[in-house]
This record gives structure tokens, C-alpha cells and sequence, in this order.
């Protein structure tokens, strides 16, 4: 589902993560690292969001950099921690990202919808608890048809409800063929989900645990 | 009576207008870049002649009275404004006073507005029939917004769709465009920054629009000119590649084509020039034609995605890019002198903006601090 051929992410020429090669085949993957490991950067660097170096394929057709569009069409992410313009509603947003990502018609709203996220739909995101700004980010990521989602440490604040609704998502979604990248630095999260395989983030590479 | 208003005053009048700073300067953008007074006289003269004319001018306030109570719903349904509930206890009388007075304050620009029409347009044509109506509808969008307020007061679980005087959903289609979110955060976090530069710019465009027939000028003075305004727009070049890396990084992650992305850029830049492109046409200079200053209007909008792009080559603070905008100002005064034609200028700008994106766009980084 998704390789990797010699990534290499620095800051200021400082090595972050490297990795050789690898590959990560199709299914919910969790990939696991304490804080500040790299597991952010990693995510950000597969969804396209921050320059890197080497080759990262999407099964084995779209490259990041040779194909970004439609590479970018396929692959999804949730932020940790959600930052958005605090002016914009979750409205204005879902349907910015609905529409670049080439959802289905009322995709968005059945989302927010079964995430609870309708009753600030026309609310300021700065007037967001946290449990809204993870919900926002979470419909944002599940927009358009993915083949990869990757969901940064989706279950931080919030609420149990939401948990349910979420993996019920992306157990239905599994269904379909799309393959699922989670994150936590937490060992009991995922209790809940068919886990395929374990990944471990730490000492700048990322290997199977 | 007056903490209660000035509680709502804080929580609804205050709040509406600072988070509507981004309409209303594209209302004022519309309506007086393009239209000088004279030309708003005239319409409203007819409006005094014309019913259809006036139509006009009431659907444009109703409209802006239903943006007004929108925000208001809005307000309603977040949690740390649910203390305005407490206002049903407040005897009726009193209570319709402090609605129809924050109404009032909402619908001010339309008062305003109505207000400039029958002083330089109704009463000098004695329209009197024109000046009541306007005065009656302006009373009616007041106490219709109070009535709908007092509504929801009375009843904090009610949906929007289901009122006494508004049967259609309050749920308006329109959504920020992209365009705007620039320019919306400026005016929210950033308006000192932004009131400065377009007071320095302006006042530069300005000056040498008037400094132009005090001797044997020509074109290149206003080039200068356009020159020395977009230098001048440094710090809000960079506050733009900041705020796009630090609240948008998910653009990145949506699948827009690089030219689309590049137009995107281009539509905010544009924008923001929008007020020095107006004064320029506004302050020709006889001797000039439209199209130089069409010319050095896209100039000057080239210019700032130039200047964006020098962030997209490698991460540069403030003090950095505008180390970098002195030379390439002392550069384009040099090109100007030598009597460039600006129409080439700006197409090479352009160009130039656009080859640096293509190549470096999805290379670039931004390193905070």
C-alpha cells in the first residue's frame, strides 16, 4: 500500500527520520513512539505537507512528488492537534476540503452529522473546545474516497461517544480497501480495532515493532 | 439597564462587527473604490425616482439585516454565550428597548448609508414619499430583528427555520472563500500591521499621483511609485507564507493543481493591491492613459508574488526578505530609469513569479521563529 525509498526528513539540515526502505502493505497499521519521536513529521511528510527527500509511493502508482495531485487525492491526515484560521467555521472548512478533495454530494455533512459536530457547524473554530477541534479534523480527514487515512493520535480528547462513531468508520471504510495509519503513544488505545501491524517510531527511523 | 446593555453590546454589537472586519472591507472595496460620492448621489437620486432602483437598496439591507441575525443565532448556540438566556427574566418593555437598541447598532451602516441618500438625494428633491418609506423600512428591519431575537430568547431549543417571521432556514450557502481568509485574519489578528502598511502605501501612490504634474514627469515616477508601495507590503508578504505554514498547512495536503495553487496566491496578493490599483486610476495623472496604469497595476501585483515567492527559495525572517526587497528595489529603480517598457516588466515579474513557484513550491519550508 505504501513504500518507502530512502525518506529522508531534515530541519535545517538536521536529520529527523530516515528511513531506507519499507513497506507497509494494506490494513490499519499503528504506529507507535513517544513524544517528539517523529511521528508527526513522518504523517505530515506521507500527506504531502512538508518537503522530504527519497520516494513515497501509494500503491505503487502515485509517487508524492511526480504525481501530488493525484497522490494528494488518495492520501488523507488528521492532525494531533488540529490549527485552523480561528475565524473559519467547521462548515466553511469541510466544505473548502469537500470540495478540493472531490467529495460526494452531503459527504461532509453525514460526517459532522455522526460525529456531533453539527451544533457548532456555523460556530467559529477558535470557539472550539478540543473535543470539537479533533471531531473538525477528523471529518476533514475522512473527506473524498482515500485510499490511505492517517489519523494523529485521533482519540485525544475525545469523547466516547465519537470513539464509537469513529471506529465504526474506519472499520467500514477497511471494508471498502482503505488502508489506515493511526497514531498513539498510548498502548491501550486501539483495543477496539483489527490492528494488521505494528510500527515504531523512534531513534530517527521507522521499523516494525 | 445599562450593564445588561452593555453586556449585550460586548457580546453581540462589539463581537459582530470585529468578526465581520473582512466583509465590511470588501463592502467598502465595492462601494467606494469603484464609486467616487458623486457617482452614490446620482444612484440614489434615482432610487428617489425609481421604485425598482430602491428595491435594490432594500434588498441590500435586508440581506445584511439577515447577516446581522445569523450572527446573533450564532452567538445564541455557543456555550459561553448561553448568560444571554438570562434576558427573558428582564420585564418585556425593558427587553424590547435593549433588542431594538442592539438592533440598531447592528443595522448602523444601513442607517448610515439611508441616512447620506435622504440628506444628499431625498430631501433635495423632495421625495417625500421616498423619505418615509425608506424611514419605515429601515424601522421594520429593526423591529423584525428584535422580534426574531426576543424568539430565540424565549426559546433556547428552538431550530433556526422554525420562526414566527423568518419560515426559510437562516443557514446561509455562501461560505468565506479561500480569497478572503487572508485577508479576514489580517483584519482579526493583525489590523495595526495592516492599517499601517495600506496608510504608507497609499499615501506613497498617492504622493506621487500629486507629485506628477508639479514638474516635466512621466511614467517612471509612478512606476517608482508602484515600486516603492509593494516594498513597503514586506511584512505582509511574510505574515501570509506564516499564516498559511502555521493555521493552513493542510492546503498542502489538497489535491490543487500548481497553477490553480499559484492563482490562489496571486487572487489574495491582487486583492490586497486593490486599494493602491483604485487610487492610481482615482488620481491618473491627465497625461497618462487607462492603460499605463492597467500596466502598472499588473506591475505592481507581480511585483508582490515575486516578492512572495523569494520565501518559497529558502525560509527568511522578516528582517531578512526585507534585506532582500531594498536591493531588488534599488534594481527595479535602475531597470525603470533605463525606460523598460512596464508592460514587459510586469509580464516578467509574472513569469518570473511563476517559474520560481513551479520549481519551488513544494520544496519549501517554513522554520518558525
Amino acid at each position: 500500500m505504501l513504500t518507502l525509498h530512502q525518506f529522508r526528513k531534515s530541519y535545517n539540515g538536521i536529520p529527523a527520520l530516515h528511513v531506507g526502505a519499507l513497506h507497509l502493505p494494506a490494513g490499519i497499521h499503528w504506529v507507535r513512539g513517544a513524544n517528539g519521536s517523529g511521528k508527526t513529521t513522518f504523517f505530515r511528510s506521507v500527506a504531502g505537507m512538508l518537503p522530504c527527500e527519497g520516494e513515497i509511493w501509494l500503491e505503487d502508482r502515485w509517487e508524492v512528488h511526480r504525481d501530488p495531485v493525484a497522490y494528494r487525492l488518495r492520501v488523507n491526515y488528521a492532525e494531533a492537534e488540529p490549527a485552523y484560521p480561528d475565524f473559519l467555521t467547521a462548515r466553511n472548512l469541510v466544505r473548502f476540503v469537500a470540495k478540493a478533495k472531490q467529495s460526494p454530494v452531503r459527504q461532509g455533512d453525514e460526517l459532522a452529522e455522526s460525529l456531533g459536530l453539527t451544533l457548532f457547524w456555523q460556530a467559529p473554530f477558535g470557539t472550539y473546545s478540543s473535543g470539537m477541534r479533533k471531531k473538525t479534523s477528523l471529518v476533514l480527514a475522512l473527506l473524498g474516497q482515500p485510499r490511505l487515512v492517517m489519523l494523529d493520535e485521533p482519540l485525544n480528547a475525545l469523547d466516547v461517544a465519537a470513539t464509537q462513531v469513529l471506529y465504526q468508520r474506519i472499520r467500514a471504510l477497511r471494508t471498502q480497501g482503505v488502508s489506515f495509519l493511526l497514531s498513539s503513544h498510548q498502548d491501550f488505545q486501539f483495543d477496539q480495532l483489527p490492528i494488521d501491524q505494528h510500527f515504531v517510531v523512534e531513534n530517527q527511523t521507522l521499523r516494525p515493532a | 439597564m445599562s450593564s445588561l446593555f452593555f453586556l449585550l453590546n460586548r457580546c453581540l454589537v462589539t463581537e459582530f462587527y470585529r468578526q465581520s472586519a473582512g466583509f465590511f472591507m470588501v463592502v467598502l472595496l465595492l462601494a467606494f473604490g469603484f464609486f467616487s460620492s458623486v457617482e452614490h448621489i446620482a444612484l440614489a437620486q434615482y432610487a428617489f425616482r425609481l421604485p425598482m432602483v430602491m428595491g435594490i437598496y432594500w434588498l441590500l439591507w435586508a440581506l445584511y439585516g439577515l447577516k446581522t441575525l445569523q450572527f446573533i443565532g450564532q452567538t445564541l448556540r455557543q456555550p459561553e454565550y448561553q448568560i444571554l438566556f438570562q434576558l427573558r427574566l428582564v420585564p418585556f418593555v425593558q427587553r424590547a428597548g435593549l433588542l431594538l437598541g442592539v438592533q440598531f447598532l447592528l443595522l448602523l451602516p444601513a442607517v448610515f448609508y439611508a441616512i447620506f441618500m435622504m440628506v444628499r438625494a431625498g430631501i433635495p428633491l423632495r421625495a417625500t414619499g421616498g423619505l418615509v418609506l425608506v424611514l419605515v423600512f429601515l424601522l421594520g428591519l429593526i423591529i423584525a430583528g428584535a422580534v426574531q431575537t426576543d424568539y430565540w430568547l424565549r426559546h433556547p431549543n428552538a431550530r433556526q427555520g422554525r420562526q414566527p417571521l423568518f419560515r426559510f432556514k437562516l443557514n446561509f450557502r455562501l461560505t468565506t472563500p479561500y480569497v478572503l481568509f487572508f485577508v479576514h485574519y489580517l483584519l482579526r489578528h493583525q489590523p495595526v500591521a495592516l492599517g499601517l502598511t495600506k496608510l504608507a502605501s497609499g499615501l506613497l501612490v498617492y504622493g506621487v499621483c500629486h507629485l506628477y504634474p508639479t514638474d516635466d514627469y512621466d511614467g517612471r515616477l509612478l512606476a517608482i511609485g508602484v515600486l516603492l508601495s509593494v516594498a513597503v507590503h514586506a511584512a505582509l508578504t511574510h505574515l501570509f507564507y506564516q499564516f498559511e505554514w502555521e493555521q493552513l498547512l493542510l492546503l498542502r495536503n489538497l489535491p490543487i493543481p500548481l497553477f490553480n495553487r499559484f492563482g490562489g496566491y496571486a487572487l489574495v496578493l491582487l486583492l490586497l493591491w486593490l486599494p493602491e490599483c483604485a487610487l492610481l486610476l482615482r488620481y491618473r495623472p491627465e497625461k497618462e492613459s487607462f492603460w499605463l496604469i492597467t500596466q502598472l497595476c499588473g506591475f505592481g501585483g507581480g511585483l508582490l508574488m515575486l516578492m512572495y515567492t523569494q520565501l518559497l527559495l529558502r525560509p527568511l525572517s522578516l528582517e531578512q526578505l526585507v534585506g532582500r526587497v531594498f536591493w531588488g528595489f534599488v534594481l527595479g529603480v535602475f531597470i525603470v530609469m533605463f525606460r523598460v517598457d512596464i508592460g514587459l516588466l510586469g509580464v516578467l515579474a509574472w513569469g518570473l513569479a511563476y517559474l520560481i513557484f513551479w520549481r519551488r513550491f513544494w520544496r519549501a519550508e517554513w522554520v518558525a521563529g
